[in-house]
């Protein structure tokens, strides 16, 4: 057999990406921004072990938490299963693709070796779309790649079961189940009260705009953490990779949440989330004036006090906006509640 | 952040970013990617350095290979222990040239297979430092715009490699 028929598309996060590429080929219509909103992938959390050597943080949710809240709340049903042996997982995998069904697949990054070697690191929560297969070679949609690409068995074998934190134990998953009917506008309520969760109410220092808060009083710390000028270098120009350029479609995922809002304003009538959609997207600009301020500092390896605190006080001024933000977003809800 | 903010000419790295549009609406546009598009050479600078330090200990016997492997794949400790399947008081010492003399053949190719290279490498530098292309950390098929290039296949005896200088054709 050869290519399935998969329209590809290039999106800004895999695993949004990869779940609105299956549902649109299983027929639904639904674009990235209302999976990831619906999911409420929008999150933060700064991420200090004693086991850690270096601090770490996220501007979204768990990996796999996009595909199982979207299934929650839309009742579309995925079917998921992890395998201990390569070679069940393989013919698996074959036998759904020989019934023309595309696979989603999570895998380590580092073995996508269609990317360019300088861009591959070991990330085990990354997610493609098998869509046929040729001999021992495999066609990916990948969310991240311009072009259907083609791996070998050995690479897709290797990246399906490293090991390490989240291994993927040769995880897929592929819809068996789009309802008829979604009661979207009920879906992305739900998903607006779960970004409130994620960002206001869980009780943890270090989650949701008290992470960012934490963040913010913390990175002046950094330099003691770093081994070397290369080192904190590094970790400096990774905030803006995280915040840019690791599949969050920019400024931290608040891009994407914005463009989830505008289309949320249009299925829910309510004039008022477009305009606050507005004020995401100018959230997002602020994040994106951190990811460049970061690049700056980790360029000219000047990581003064002063330099860090500049960046600890941009992230102060995001942890405020979201918090007013996501208590609006909050009464928006309520009062939306009563108007229907 | 509008379109044109945004728009970056790099087509080796393209990303998706949401922005919006000229009629005030939101939506994806595929883009060269910010980071590699304005720090790329920055981040070969960084690697690059931290590459030659790294060998240069490793020539003067200072770290074992596996050390270094580890370092160039941005492996940390408990990740590399876990992949390997061994604790992280074994796997400290396996860092040292010393701890690495103690280890069996057997376990120097659980590591070898998890640091994606040959067990031959362990106990060889090829260097190919300039050539961003190729690095015995990353088996892959060898896409390098040079007259010659460097290609390590396994054989069926998996402790032997073979490494060949092969003319590019095209």
């Amino acid at each position: 057999m050869t290519q399935i028929p998969f329209r590809h598309i290039m999106a800004a996060h895999c695993e949004s990406g990869t779940v609105t590429a299956l549902l649109n080929h299983q027929g639904l219509k639904i674009s990235e921004p209302m999976v990831f909103g619906i999911a409420s992938g929008i999150f933060f959390g700064y991420i200090k072990t004693p086991s850690m050597d270096f601090p770490t943080f996220a501007v979204r949710s768990m990996p796999g938490q996009i595909r199982e809240k979207f299934a929650k709340r839309t009742g579309v049903k995925f079917r998921g299963e992890t395998f201990r042996n390569p070679e069940k997982a393989e013919r698996a995998l074959n036998d759904l693709l020989d019934k023309n069904q595309p696979v989603a697949v999570q895998v380590d990054f580092f073995y996508m070796n269609y990317f360019p070697t300088w861009y591959r690191i070991h990330v085990n929560v990354h997610f493609i779309t098998i869509i046929g297969r040729e001999g021992d070679k495999y066609y990916v949609s990948d969310s991240y790649h311009p072009k259907i690409s083609e791996i070998d068995r050995d690479a897709l074998t290797k990246g399906r079961f490293a090991g390490g934190a989240f291994a993927p134990k040769g995880f897929m998953f592929y819809p068996v189940y789009v309802p008829d009917e979604i009661d979207m506008g009920k879906a992305i309520k739900d998903g607006m009260k779960g970004a409130i969760s994620n960002m206001l109410k869980i009780p943890l220092p270090f989650l949701g705009v008290r992470g960012i808060r934490r963040f913010a009083d913390k990175i002046v710390d950094w330099p003691k953490y770093a081994k070397d000028e290369n080192m904190l270098s590094d970790k400096v120009f990774r905030i803006t990779l995280f915040l840019e350029d690791q599949g969050t479609g920019g400024g931290g995922f608040r891009f994407l949440y914005a463009s989830f809002l505008q289309e949320a304003s249009k299925v829910l009538n309510n004039p008022r989330l477009n305009e606050m959609s507005k004020e995401m997207m100018e959230i997002g600009d602020g994040w994106r004036e951190i990811s460049l301020a970061a690049a700056q500092v980790a360029k000219k390896r000047d990581f003064s006090r002063e330099n860090l605190e500049g960046i600890g006080n941009l992230l102060r001024v995001r942890a405020d906006l979201e918090e007013s933000f996501f208590t609006k977003l909050g009464k928006e809800l309520s009062n939306h509640k009563q108007t229907i | 952040m509008k379109e044109k903010d945004l728009i970056l000419n790099f087509p080796d790295h393209q990303v998706v970013y949401y922005a919006e549009k000229s009629d005030g609406t939101y939506g994806p546009l595929q883009t060269g990617c910010y980071m590699t598009g304005n720090y790329i050479d920055e981040h070969f600078r960084i690697t690059g350095s931290l590459n030659r330090s790294l060998l240069e200990q490793l020539k003067n016997g200072e770290i074992s290979p596996i050390c270094y492997y580890m370092n160039i794949e941005m492996l940390t400790i408990p990740e590399l222990a876990s992949r390997v399947g061994i604790s992280q008081r074994s796997l400290k010492k396996h860092l040292s040239p010393k701890g690495f003399q103690k280890l069996s053949i057997s376990k120097l190719k659980r590591y070898a297979d998890v640091l994606n290279i040959q067990v031959a490498n362990m106990f060889q530098i090829i260097d190919t430092i300039e050539d961003k292309n190729w690095n015995a950390g990353y088996e892959e098929k060898v896409r390098s715009s040079k007259p010659y290039f460097i290609s390590q296949g396994a054989t069926k005896n998996p402790l032997l490699v073979e490494t060949k200088i092969i003319a590019n054709s095209k």
